[in-house]
């Protein structure tokens, strides 16, 4: 006779293996499950990264590749070097310009979006439209920009043509700021996304009851709205700050790269076969990175959204 | 916002001007004599052969050959990534101890710059002798870094996720793989169907983490990246024009997918209702 408990429930048939049901309804056994692979694939790469950079960091870069000998030769040597705090210093105003810039033409452009733009079709289609070359490779698109801002670019010759100017502006090309420029532009489709979002999740009795209390639309803005929008805010610059931090390709193809950032300069340093000092290099890019993480998940649990 | 999309889609307009380009002329203005001419797009699928207008150290590689593994490559990690981030966003969503940490693990392959990942993984490899190819290596670097997004976008959807309803179906007698294959799933195919398309594309373009571990065999956007520092010739335009017309393509069918289930989820009262009940009926 089967003992009751090895039946299984209405509704379900029999497993081949009866002790695995049984195991397989425990309820932590199947989260741990299904939890496992994703983290599995995650801490292999995560951690091999880490440790590997950090391990090679003190290894020095001999002719014949890599030498295992343990130093602490290639952070002496980088912390003694200007250059390398002036890329970190450029690397941070770096952030800190795109950040403001993105944050300065996505927050209108959502408020529009969900103030001005009345329906709901035009606001999916705007959206979408915002979103969509994203969807497209970033690389050619960046490429492109030369053509468009060169000396004789696109907007040289209209702007010439028109007569605003007499010689072509150098400026909009191999310049810092044009890879400012280009960058915010990059990042503006993960600003937009996120404080729609959390514009949209606004009860807009909230904003009846300050207009109630005699607050005025400016003040119900700086009071109201903003602090509301908050977490779209901070899911964008979590992704502003931290893509900003490792990007390399813009600098190259329109900054001049005459000027990197830190991800640049490691680049360079693996150009030349420095492969430990671009470890060491890594891994102080690398802290940056989690210690301006950190400083912006105090403010913000990311699960919230 | 009209600025923002007039900046965002002017590269397209040039990029599509530029593939034209006459056979003489370089990738910026002015447009040369012979404009326009396709033969750019003639070099797109006859890679490597030389012509009357070749010159020394015009960038002879196969972009479509590329292009062909971006894709494939992209496939595998869009259909891996979302089902390990379905997985996981079921998991959190039950809760555990240290969810807290292994979210930041998830998050972790977001976070650390692209370069520094390849260059640890690159030296790592070659220490341990192990080869560098785009789908081994390269595989597993993709979804190392669209895994956080789709694990996200899948948290995002089971938020607005009504849990009763699964409760209900439970409670009506459907066990839990058919409560999730008839109620779950189809509550949340919009969260599937957009980490489908974000891991998609966040591979296909992806070259900060494959930049220094894939071998010969490249991706599309490492070879981008190797013409931009030898010689850029406008055949990356035509390889960009039709990009760009395949990505619309993808994403207007993704759309036309969505729109269509959106109208069909405003039709049906409560989704699912009917199949469960049905379901525990037969079992």
């Amino acid at each position: 006779m089967n003992k009751a408990v090895d039946l299984p429930a209405v509704g379900q048939r029999a497993w081949p293996i009866p002790g695995l049901q049984r195991l397989a309804r425990k309820p932590r056994v199947t989260t741990f499950l299904l939890i496992l692979p994703g983290t599995l694939w995650q801490a292999v790469l995560v951690g091999v990264s880490l440790v590997s950079v950090v391990l090679f960091s003190f290894w020095s870069s001999g002719f014949a590749g890599l030498q295992a000998d343990y130093t602490l030769d290639n952070y002496k040597e980088i912390f003694t070097d200007r250059t390398f705090w002036d890329t970190a210093l450029w690397t941070l105003e770096v952030v800190g310009f795109v950040l403001a810039g993105v944050v300065l033409i996505a927050y209108p452009a959502a408020y529009f979006l969900w103030r001005v733009v009345k329906s709901n079709t035009l606001k999916t289609v705007l959206l979408l439209l915002t979103i969509v070359p994203f969807w497209t490779s970033y690389l050619t698109r960046t490429i492109t920009w030369i053509p468009m801002f060169g000396r004789n670019g696109a907007i040289n010759e209209a702007l010439q043509g028109i007569g605003i100017i007499n010689q072509p502006l150098d400026v909009l090309l191999y310049s810092s700021e044009a890879m400012i420029f280009a960058l915010w532009f990059l990042f503006i489709v993960f600003m937009i996304g996120p404080i729609f979002f959390s514009m949209s999740r606004i009860d807009e009795d909230v904003i009846a009851a300050a207009a109630v209390h005699g607050a005025r639309p400016w003040r119900t803005f700086v009071h109201v709205i903003l602090p509301l929008t908050k977490p779209g805010l901070m899911a964008g610059a979590l992704f502003v700050v931290v893509l900003t931090m490792a990007e390399f390709f813009t600098e190259r193809a329109i900054g001049g790269a005459q000027n990197p950032m830190l991800a640049g300069f490691i680049l360079r340093q693996v150009d030349i076969l420095n492969f430990a000092e671009g470890s060491a290099i890594s891994v102080v890019l690398i802290l940056m990175t989690l210690v301006l993480v950190g400083v912006m998940m105090r403010f913000f649990d990311l699960r919230k959204i | 916002m009209g600025f923002i999309l007039a900046v965002l889609y002017f590269p397209f307009l040039i990029m599509f001007v530029l593939s034209w380009q006459g056979p003489r002329g370089g990738h910026a203005f002015p447009l040369s004599d012979g404009y326009p001419s396709d033969i750019w797009y003639w070099k797109l699928f006859h890679p490597g052969q030389v012509t009357q207008f070749s010159d020394v150290g015009e960038f002879l590689g196969d972009y479509l050959a590329a292009f062909q593994r971006s894709i494939i490559l992209a496939a595998a990690v869009m259909i891996i990534s979302t089902v390990l981030a379905l997985l996981g966003a079921m998991a959190f969503r039950r809760g555990f101890r240290l969810s807290g940490l292994v979210f930041y693990l998830w998050l972790l392959g977001l976070i650390i710059p692209g370069i520094s990942v390849s260059l640890a993984l690159a030296l790592f490899f070659k220490q341990l002798g192990i080869p560098q190819e785009w789908y081994s290596t390269g595989l597993a670097v993709h979804v190392m870094w669209t895994l956080p997004f789709c694990l996200i976008i899948f948290l995002i959807a089971f938020n607005r996720f009504d849990e009763r309803l699964e409760d209900a179906a439970l409670m009506l007698g459907a066990n839990r793989w058919q409560a999730f294959r008839h109620v779950t799933l189809p509550n949340i195919k919009f969260g599937v169907l957009s980490s489908l398309l974000f891991g998609f594309t966040l591979s296909l373009d992806e070259f900060q983490r494959s930049l220094l571990i894939e071998g010969a065999d490249q991706t599309l956007p490492l070879m981008v990246m190797s013409s931009v520092t030898t010689r850029i010739t406008p055949t990356l335009y035509a390889l960009g024009t039709l990009t760009t017309l395949v990505s619309f393509l993808v994403i207007g069918l993704y759309l036309a997918f969505a729109a269509r289930s959106a109208r069909r989820a405003r039709q049906t009262p409560v989704t699912g209702a009917d199949e469960v009940a049905g379901a525990g009926a037969s079992a």
